[in-house]
């Protein structure tokens, strides 16, 4: 048996049990600390499968401050869930036969779609045929120094029908880049200044037609990446699905308002705060770990385009460190260091960002989010710069809009107990 | 993956059924938080071993991030507990 599937098995299990477990207690935090479990587990699936990106917002997100708002949940609603109403008195629960049917038979709908799938990590699978061999085809990037994101796979070979423009064909010998695109630019550069090609040939060229004709030093073909960055996920989400993450961060901007409109009190009357400062140990490991949090999320924001993580899961890791100091000093003392004017600015300013970058790149001449464009002398480093931007803005967005939602839900409102 | 690697895994799997046992039945709450905080230790662990076996990196930055935030879920719901409130 594969080792693969023997440590998901068993941790699948273990899934299993905390679902049953979260939806059978009737204790609510019970159940919210449960599912912060859930979230561990989930992640070490996710791990195991070697999906960095989804473990690390898996662990960001749902072993961190889910959890905790759920708490906040919490405090506006009751500890316990109210039983059913007629079921008070009895002892038996009552089987729904209807909707164990429909359940049971959209299960096994599901289990029956998944037969046709490839199995897990099977070479034969299409994807490993159809775009991974032309998305590899396609980086420009470096991993220390060398053009090309990762070593080729072994047995690995370039499709020979693989439909590349020429002038990029003629870069790759063996599946690498034969020059550094450092190196093309500058040439590009001498090039233009010496007046041998004529400066418009530098605007048309490439990006300006789908034709699928591509002159000049920034040559990428029409359907890719539009930026090659080390890390595919960040490839895919801030440039192949540009737009789609653009709308994500928008979502939850939209989010942090709806709290806003639906929670704040138009005055800030003061109810009282706890503290946890009496407690020495928590006090000093707070602002121990508080500068290490923050260096840390701000490392994977801006990482995001080499390793794990991004904009979303950064974002939440240096939220997690406000929150953590609201939790120990209490919320005023938070409100002071983020006041509410600078935290629902930097909610928007963080969606500007992001369409902006888009904006900047229509006004230099491309489509929006044509990273390229920010750096016409070489693409390739157009694409790690305007995609660092665009984290930047997701990160500002969600850290700023957590520390919105943990603060809504973490006041009382007046007049409950 | 050698076989004593997949050794010291399972044995880690079986750690995390034995707290997900305490944590489920969990008479008290406080049973309930020391098992989170226990499975997020061995959480922390079972993704370095991973990360050792599989000779990746990135694995690294998954553990510090477990160690950094799983506590202050801790925190969160001893805060709860004790004054009823968040803020």
């Amino acid at each position: 048996m594969n080792e693969v599937l023997l440590i998901d098995s068993f941790l699948l299990l273990l899934v299993t049990i905390t679902a049953v477990a979260v939806v059978q207690t009737r204790s609510l935090y019970a159940a919210a600390m449960l599912s912060g479990i859930y979230s561990l587990l989930m992640a070490l699936v996710w791990v195991n499968m070697h999906s960095m990106d989804v473990a690390f917002t898996e662990a960001a997100v749902g072993g961190g401050i889910s959890t905790i708002l759920l708490l906040g949940t919490l405090v506006h609603t009751a500890r316990d869930e109210k039983p059913p109403k007629g079921e008070r008195k009895r002892r038996r629960r009552r089987v729904r036969w209807g909707a164990l049917v429909v359940t049971f038979a959209t299960g096994a709908a599901l289990v029956y779609g998944t037969l046709d799938m490839p199995r897990f990590g099977d070479p034969s699978a299409p994807i490993h045929h159809h775009r991974v061999p032309e998305m590899m085809n396609q980086t420009v990037a470096f991993t220390g120094h060398v053009p090309g994101k990762q070593p080729v796979p072994p047995g690995w070979t370039a499709r020979a029908d693989l439909q590349l423009p020429p002038d990029l064909q003629a870069r790759f010998t063996g599946n690498r880049i034969s020059q550094l695109p450092i190196e093309l630019a500058y040439a590009k550069k001498k090039e233009l200044e010496e007046g041998h090609a004529p400066a418009a040939a530098h605007d048309e060229g490439g990006h300006g037609e789908d034709a699928g004709e591509h002159g000049g030093a920034h040559a990428h073909p029409a359907d890719d990446f539009n930026g090659h960055v080390p890390n595919t996920v960040t490839s895919l989400l801030a440039a192949y699905r540009g737009y789609d993450t653009m709308f994500e961060t928008a979502v939850i901007f939209t989010a942090g308002m709806s709290l806003i409109l639906l929670l704040r009190r138009r005055r800030e009357d003061d109810q009282g705060h706890a503290t946890l400062e009496d407690q020495v140990i928590l006090r000093v490991m707070c602002k121990l770990f508080i500068p290490f949090i923050l260096i840390f999320g701000l490392y994977v924001i801006s990482h995001g385009e080499i390793g794990p993580g991004g904009g979303f899961q950064g974002g939440v890791i240096l939220a997690t460190a406000f929150i953590l100091y609201a939790l120990i000093f209490g919320r005023p003392a938070l409100q002071k260091i983020t006041p509410q004017w600078l935290t629902d600015a930097l909610m928007a300013v963080g969606v500007l960002i992001y369409a902006g970058v888009g904006v900047t790149t229509m006004l230099l001449g491309g489509k929006f989010l044509d990273y390229a464009r920010l750096n016409p002398l070489s693409p390739g480093d157009g694409g790690p710069l305007g995609m660092t931007l665009v984290e930047w803005g997701v990160g500002i967005t969600v850290c700023t809009t957590m520390i919105t939602i943990f603060n809504q839900l973490a006041e009382r409102e007046s007049g409950s107990d | 993956m050698h076989t004593v690697y997949l050794l010291i895994t399972l044995a880690l799997l079986v750690g995390l059924l034995l707290i997900l046992i305490r944590a489920v039945q969990g008479p008290t709450v406080y049973d309930r938080i020391l098992a989170v905080n226990a499975m997020g230790t061995k959480t922390v662990i079972l993704v370095t071993m991973l990360g050792y076996v599989s000779g990746r990196w990135e694995f690294i930055d998954m553990a510090i991030v477990y160690a950094l935030i799983s506590f202050i879920t801790t925190i969160a719901i001893l805060k709860y507990i004790e004054k009823g409130r968040l803020d």
